[in-house]
């Protein structure tokens, strides 16, 4: 399996975007939540107290997971909070 | 899109019981860092107006108090500067204290939560502006350009073109389709909420449409439900495994689209096409206008200044039909009812 290299990051919609290559900041030992973070901090976007999850190819990411354990193909991710509407 | 944010001023919300601002402030907080939303908000709407190219590189933004009496704010102006042929080209927009309502409704609940304030006693909000001590602060902000693909109408998906008006700056198309829909099932959902994904895109097109200024215009194409989102009164539970289904679907369907925004309804019962207001004293239902967790939907879900958000609910002022699908988007820092155009695909 490769690993990543490269990671890109989005919104649901594709329009907050980060690119990320990996080994600098961000590096294989991070795990998705942390990157998740990094994402909403890098593109101000509010927590808002919300979970969150990042998707590849529609499949959901666990949190936990270091990026070492990913393979190539799950270089894009969606990033979504579990949230309501009123 | 790189710029420079130049503001002079620190900016403080201040909750205050009388509406002069005499009294010690009921709350007060440094919301200097929230200008940026600000300047991204007016930033994205330029583009969008293609009054600032999306690929520009030196932008300063400058951010200025427009007194209604110093220290009190009427307005912030936003004023970007880009270089055009050698020579400075400015844009100016302005913002209310409305962008700050969200927060003060807030704490204005805790205050009254607390005992701070009496259930019916009123509380101002205002703006205070304090001029920084080392002088005028500069920083880099980094904003994502809006995403958006040159196409033509029909590339878009768009076949012809209905009922409806546009905002210049900012023209909507709905797929008739998605609106009947979305209308069929706010009915049908009666006072239980119901919602779920809108694919769309942004398109910029050879010319600017009928009524419109910029070519750069925002297509609703169509509604993924999905039995995963679950709603009930007054909420509405969107799935992030839905979510992300529905943006596969998008990509699946080829046509340039993505999971550009939700929709979802604010309830509807028989009797609420005879309400002419008020709703009467067993009426719960809120009407069709974005609630404050709408607010906290939108920046989290769709971050992007550039979002839209559309709802479907009871207009008891309307004339005709009551039940409404309004489409709000970020106007002067707050979500705002824009005019929109119906099409066929």
């Amino acid at each position: 399996m490769k690993t990543l290299e490269r990671l890109t990051l989005s919104d649901i919609s594709g329009q907050k975007r980060l690119d990320i290559k990996l080994n600098g900041e961000i590096s294989l030992t991070h795990t998705v939540g942390q990157v998740i973070d990094h994402f909403l901090d890098s593109k101000r976007i509010p927590r808002n107290r919300l979970r969150w999850s990042a998707f590849s190819r529609g499949v959901l990411l666990d949190n936990k997971k270091a990026l070492g354990d990913l393979s190539e193909i799950d270089a894009q991710w969606r990033v979504v909070p579990e949230v309501s509407a009123g | 899109m790189d710029a420079t944010l130049v503001t002079d001023y620190g900016y403080r919300l201040e909750l205050m019981p009388a509406p002069d601002g005499s009294g010690p402030p009921l709350f007060s907080r440094d919301v200097s860092a929230e200008v940026a939303d600000l300047v991204e908000e007016a930033l994205v709407a330029s583009v969008l107006s293609e009054d600032v190219a999306r690929d520009e590189r030196a932008i300063r933004a400058e951010v200025r108090p427009v007194w209604s009496e110093p220290p009190w704010v009427a307005e912030l102006e936003v004023r970007l500067e880009v270089e055009r042929n050698g020579a400075a080209q400015v844009h100016s927009l302005r913002f209310g204290s409305e962008a700050w309502r969200r927060r003060a409704l807030e704490e204005t609940a805790l205050l009254r939560q607390r005992g701070a304030v009496s259930q019916g006693a009123k509380v101002y909000r205002g703006l205070v502006a304090q001029r920084r001590a080392g002088g005028p602060a500069a920083c880099a902000l980094a904003v994502d350009a809006p995403l958006v693909a040159d196409v033509t109408l029909e590339q878009a998906g768009v076949r012809s073109l209905f009922a409806g008006s546009l905002l210049p700056e900012r023209p909507v198309l709905v797929n008739r389709r998605l609106v009947e829909e979305v209308l069929a099932w706010t009915v049908q959902a009666g006072k239980v909420e119901t919602g779920g994904a809108v694919l769309g895109r942004l398109a910029r097109l050879p010319a600017p449409l009928p009524g419109a200024r910029t070519r750069i215009v925002t297509v609703l194409s169509a509604v993924l439900r999905d039995s995963r989102h679950a709603g009930k009164a007054a909420h509405f539970d969107f799935s992030p495994e839905a979510l992300a289904e529905a943006a596969q679907v998008a990509e699946l369907r080829g046509l340039g689209e993505a999971v550009i925004t939700a929709f979802h309804s604010h309830g509807w019962q028989g009797k609420c096409a005879d309400c002419a207001g008020g709703g009467g004293s067993d009426c719960s239902l809120p009407e069709c206008e974005p609630s404050l967790q709408d607010y906290v939907l939108l920046e989290s879900l769709f971050p992007g200044r550039a979002a839209l958000l559309p709802i479907a609910g009871r207009r008891p002022a309307a004339a005709g039909q009551r039940l409404a699908f309004e489409v709000f988007a970020w106007r002067s820092g707050a979500l705002c009812a824009i005019p929109w155009q119906l099409y066929t695909d």
